[in-house]
């Protein structure tokens, strides 16, 4: 039986890598290919990949174990042997479906969004191979696989921002998600040199396995900023609303859904490692509670209603790092996938608006979408419920349950009210998008070319917007948690996410009453401020940090080392000194003898003089 | 939430038990008459399940009925639902019980202090 | 000139130089060199151009200061002493009245001030005689000196090497920053002096090899200034890349002939206990190397922008090189090898 399952499974993923490389192989085999034949052999591909992983999924309903299988030894040296294995855990074979459903669907979608773009074809192509980086990362029971998983994605992540580098915005966001992910990447390399050379394996089963110490803590900080950098946790956040600068469905599938859980997923695999180890877990935790509830408090200001999503993106990832930091990967795990249904939809719905307003992004200008766009509005207001939490939708299922297990735990009080308020924040948020997108009157411009007969863009709404009311009751009956939640507790712990939330679309519904009327016309205040310019982080870390260091190497390196001390001091000094007295040497030559004999007469007097008085 | 929080910060910092150490006091202390829980599923049993650690508490034998039933009605997901809520309920006693056990440890300590501020005093 | 009256003349500065070379008497001595300056007047004045008159006439001033001066001294001397015997100085005040002149014939700072405009006034050939030759006389006659005031010695000695460097980089002529570059040797002959002649020696004989491969060099350049000097790879191609080590070798750099003078000195000074005149001497040291490598620079180091008769030379036949340009050249450059030798042959 277990035998028959790891073929099984094994085969499943073999064949879901190559129905997914097999459009990209076709492209690289015919030299000319139709505009779109990528395009349907993608969705193909995707489709039939999610069926597939569908059944690997059922299978392992029957046999809920951990399985390790070794495909073929990769290098077998002396000292170090390296084996392509993959792992099917709850872990990996319940993502993939999700992972591929939801891409399926953003891939139907971005058909109607990128069909007048010359490059189609290729975009689809970083897709797919994004897609089978996914795969990769998330089976990977090889530190190595692994690695070449996440860097792929990536790799991926840089080329799609980029995708129109036509645009100077565009290339910085690539550019600067590049550079942050490249801070984790370090984390991830110093964790693999590690253990390398500590446990002497970059098998995870094996490096579990492994007695663990004090010194254990070094490799798991180094994680801890690998899942920083990917996942846009504080202080490696602000590359993630930048790189709302690439297509609507790339930040729908890389930039909320799949690539940027990578982060959470590593700490979620990771686990063992850290589930006894209280240093580690409370930086997550306080990680966790900061992100989620700065990214909500720069949400709550913005008008660009994609950069609004992605600050909901960084809240709800921070959300799931609590989840680690309470010693919860199950649930931070079920908050994965539950939010990539949600938040593709989201994403998609966003997408959808901006391309029937000719690219127009800011929510100022939108409004009465409802009446105009009825379907694509009511997946949007689903999709915000869900994120929400509100009961027996998807979110609900991961995102109370978080919350829950922490009010429930004895955990820091700090961490805990952050994360409260982030909740109430999102509330906030949420209604404001509705109100300002989906309420009130059209203030876009007069001619509207809105429609909603594609059934491209329409289907995969629809599909996703089932998904997001009923994945996570699925989910739910179909994880038995390895590790029990706490479900025992007063009714108003219980309720506590629901209340804050409550309270914070009440207030929230209060704020745009009173924004609408104009009580006080006074200017945006200091908190304003702070939300809106995302907290200052940007300027201080991307504008002062490089400045000072400019300047130091201004004053110090060029003007004090070059310039006085090298210069001044060495080749200029010795110049300027010797230069006033060579004219003197010279001026002492005017051509007249008698200068030149009384110097003579001069010197001899003085010589004798001394002399006599025996001073020489 | 809010109660032992407010206690262990504020107003009984010194005697308030710690969850994650054991505790001081002897579970025999006023009830001499108590016996230990007996697990009812068995090593073997939880082994061939293949159990993780954390899921071999007092309530295994309740969840292995739960898998096994899940493992009987596959691919139905929402199939066993009475088994689930027997598991949820053991846990949810073993929960109480636990917080049983810490209420006791917290007043033991009071009443321990209290006992010495009086020694102390006389 | 008439080749009889040039033959005369030439046998007068042989005749008193070795007159003071030969003598032990103060009185014998400026004979000959009264005799030296006499027979040196007509060769310098022999093209009757007013820069060469006027040249010899400050040739002629200075000289005759210090003729009478040395004279002055040295009857001063029998007069209190009774003696008039070289060797044999006692009194201080003739001692240094007598060092004056003497160093005023060589051109020691701050009595030096002649040399250049004289050196200016002559041609290569004519200056050559006079920064070699004309130096020989003046030179024995200190040597013969015992009992020098050190200190006296050694502060005109740094002196000279400063106003040497220090008037050498203000030039563009080649015949002056000849002179300076003369200023600074003798500088550092009269320092090591009080010490050790038998270096000062060394030094002088080095000086002099060197200096005549420069002076020849420049004259079959036919080169006065810098400006001149950057035609002459069109003249002499091999000549000018062997200029720069006979010029660095003046400076005194490893491994050519001029850095066995200077390196011995400042080992000298080191044991005499005197480091700090030997750093201060060695940083001076730098001062001249400036302009020595100037003119490497002009020379060989670029190739200036020239127009077309400029470099006509190349394609003709160049028939002037001589052996004694040979011999001192190849000496100027590789002696370093020789220094026992020299130093045990050249003690005092």
């Amino acid at each position: 039986m277990k035998l028959f399952y790891a073929c099984s499974a094994s085969t499943c993923v073999v064949l879901i890598l190559l129905l997914l490389l097999y459009p990209v192989i076709l492209s690289f085999i015919r030299s000319k290919s139709p505009k779109f034949e990528i395009y349907y052999h993608s969705v193909i591909a995707l489709g039939l990949s999610f069926y597939i992983s569908m059944m690997l999924l059922l299978l392992s309903l029957i046999l809920p174990i951990n399985m390790t299988v070794t495909i073929l030894p990769w290098t077998n040296t002396d000292v170090f042997d390296m084996d392509i294995s993959l792992q099917f855990d709850l872990y990996s074979v319940m993502f993939m479906p999700v992972a591929l459903y939801v891409t399926w669907q953003i891939l139907e979608f971005a058909y109607t969004y990128m069909h007048a773009d010359p490059q189609i074809n290729r975009f689809f192509k970083y897709l797919l191979i994004f897609m089978t980086a996914m795969i990769i990362f998330v089976t990977a029971n090889n530190l190595l696989q692994l690695f070449i998983g996440w860097e792929i994605m990536g790799i991926m992540s840089f080329l799609l921002i980029g995708w129109w580098h036509g645009r100077a915005d565009a290339n910085i966001a690539a550019l600067q998600a590049m550079i942050y992910n490249r801070v984790g990447d370090i984390g991830l390399i110093y964790a693999m040199a590690w253990f390398a050379i500590i446990h002497n394996s970059w098998d995870i089963q094996h490096i579990f396995q492994l007695p663990q110490n004090e010194k254990i803590n070094l490799p798991l900080i180094a994680l801890i900023i690998a899942a920083t950098g990917k996942s846009a946790q504080f202080s490696l956040h602000p590359w993630l609303p930048s790189a709302m600068e690439g297509p609507t469905p790339v930040s729908a599938l890389l930039h909320s859904s799949t690539m940027v859980v990578a982060g959470i997923f590593l700490l979620v695999r990771m686990n063992p490692l850290m589930e006894f180890n209280p240093t580690i877990l409370t930086i997550c935790l306080c990680l966790g509670a900061l992100t989620t509830f700065f990214s909500a408090l720069c949400a709550l200001t913005q008008n660009d209603i994609k950069k609004i999503v992605a600050f909901s993106t960084s809240s709800q990832l921070g959300l799931m790092m609590v989840a680690i930091g309470l010693n919860q990967p199950d649930l931070a795990f079920l908050h994965i996938c539950t939010h990539a249904f949600f938040k593709a939809l989201l994403f998609l719905c966003s997408g959808s608006f901006i391309h029937s307003l000719n690219g127009e992004q800011d929510i100022r200008k939108m409004g009465g979408m409802l009446y105009l766009m009825p379907i694509t509005s009511s997946c949007f207001t689903l999709s915000i419920l869900s994120l929400m939490g509100v009961p027996f939708m998807t979110g609900f299922f991961s995102k109370d349950t978080i919350l829950e297990a922490m009010s429930a735990s004895y955990v820091n009080i700090w961490a805990i009210t952050l994360t409260l308020m982030a909740t109430s924040f999102t509330a906030v948020y949420s209604l404001r998008l509705i109100f300002f997108v989906l309420m009130g009157r059209p203030r876009t411009k007069p001619v509207s070319t809105m429609n909603e007969h594609d059934p491209y863009a329409i289907k995969p709404l629809v599909r996703l917007a089932v998904a997001s009311i009923i994945t996570g009751c699925l989910l739910v009956h179909y994880m038995v948690p390895p590790k029990m939640p706490v479900i025992t507790m007063p009714p108003i712990l219980k309720l506590a996410a629901l209340i804050v939330s409550l309270i914070g679309f009440v207030i929230a519904l209060g704020l745009a009453f009173m924004a609408n009327k104009q009580l006080k016309p006074k200017p945006p205040s200091g908190p304003h401020h702070f939300s809106n310019m995302l907290g200052f982080f940007p300027t201080i870390i991307h504008r002062f940090i490089p400045k000072i260091i400019l300047t130091m190497a201004q004053k110090i390196a060029s003007k004090m080392i070059d310039q006085t001390w090298l210069k001044k001091t060495g080749p200029k000094a010795a110049s300027n000194i010797n230069k006033p007295l060579a004219t003197t040497t010279s001026n002492v030559q005017r051509g007249m003898i008698k200068p030149y004999i009384t110097l003579f007469l001069l010197t001899l007097t003085i010589a004798g003089i001394l002399v006599y008085f025996t001073i020489f | 939430m809010g109660s032992h929080l407010v206690r262990r910060y504020i107003t009984e910092r010194d005697t308030e038990p710690d969850p994650s150490r054991e505790f001081e006091f002897d579970p025999h202390f006023g009830f001499p008459e108590r016996k230990e829980r007996v697990m009812i599923a068995s090593q073997e049993q939880m082994n061939l399940a293949q159990l993780p650690l954390e899921q071999r508490d007092y309530c295994a034998h309740y969840l292995l009925k739960f898998l096994k039933c899940k493992r009987d009605n596959w691919p139905n997901i929402f199939a066993c639902k009475h088994e689930r809520h027997d598991w949820d309920y053991c846990e949810h006693q073993d929960y109480v019980m636990r917080m049983k056990e810490y209420e006791r440890e917290r007043r033991l300590q009071l009443r321990k202090k209290r006992i010495e501020a009086q020694a102390k005093a006389a | 000139m008439s080749p009889y009256t040039l033959t005369i003349m030439i046998f007068g500065i042989g005749l008193g130089t070795t007159i003071t070379l030969m003598s032990s008497h103060w009185l014998l001595a400026w004979m000959g060199l009264e005799i030296n300056t006499l027979a040196m007047l007509p060769l310098m004045s022999q093209h009757n151009h007013p820069r060469a008159v006027q040249a010899t006439t400050k040739y002629f001033l200075t000289q005759a200061t210090a003729a009478a001066m040395l004279l002055f001294a040295s009857t001063t001397n029998a007069w209190i002493t009774g003696e008039w015997a070289i060797q044999q100085m006692t009194s201080l005040i003739p001692l240094t009245m007598i060092t004056m002149p003497l160093t005023l014939k060589i051109g020691l700072a701050p009595m030096h001030s002649w040399l250049p405009e004289v050196l200016q006034g002559l041609d290569l050939n004519t200056g050559l005689i006079m920064s070699t030759w004309q130096k020989l006389a003046p030179f024995a006659l200190l040597l013969q000196i015992q009992a020098n005031n050190p200190t006296l010695l050694i502060t005109l000695g740094l002196l000279s090497t400063l106003v040497g460097g220090w008037g050498g980089m203000n030039q563009t002529q080649l015949r002056k920053i000849l002179a300076y570059s003369s200023i600074a040797h003798l500088g550092w002959m009269m320092l090591i002096l009080p010490f050790s002649p038998s270096l000062t020696l060394i030094t002088f004989i080095t000086y002099i090899i060197m200096t005549c491969s420069t002076f020849m060099i420049f004259e079959i350049n036919k080169a006065t200034n810098i400006n001149m000097l950057a035609t002459s790879w069109a003249k002499a191609p091999t000549l000018t890349s062997l200029t720069p080590l006979v010029l660095l070798s003046l400076g005194g750099l490893p491994p050519l002939t001029g850095f066995m003078p200077k390196w011995l000195i400042l080992q000298e000074l080191t044991k005499q206990e005197l480091t700090t005149t030997a750093t201060f001497v060695a940083m001076t040291a730098l001062l001249s190397l400036y302009f020595y490598l100037r003119l490497s620079y002009a020379m060989t180091l670029t190739m200036a922008p020239n127009n077309l008769p400029g470099t006509i030379p190349w394609r003709l036949q160049f028939k002037s090189f001589s052996m004694p340009l040979a011999t001192t050249t190849m000496a100027s450059i590789t002696l370093l090898p020789i220094m026992p030798a020299m130093s045990t042959l050249l003690k005092l």
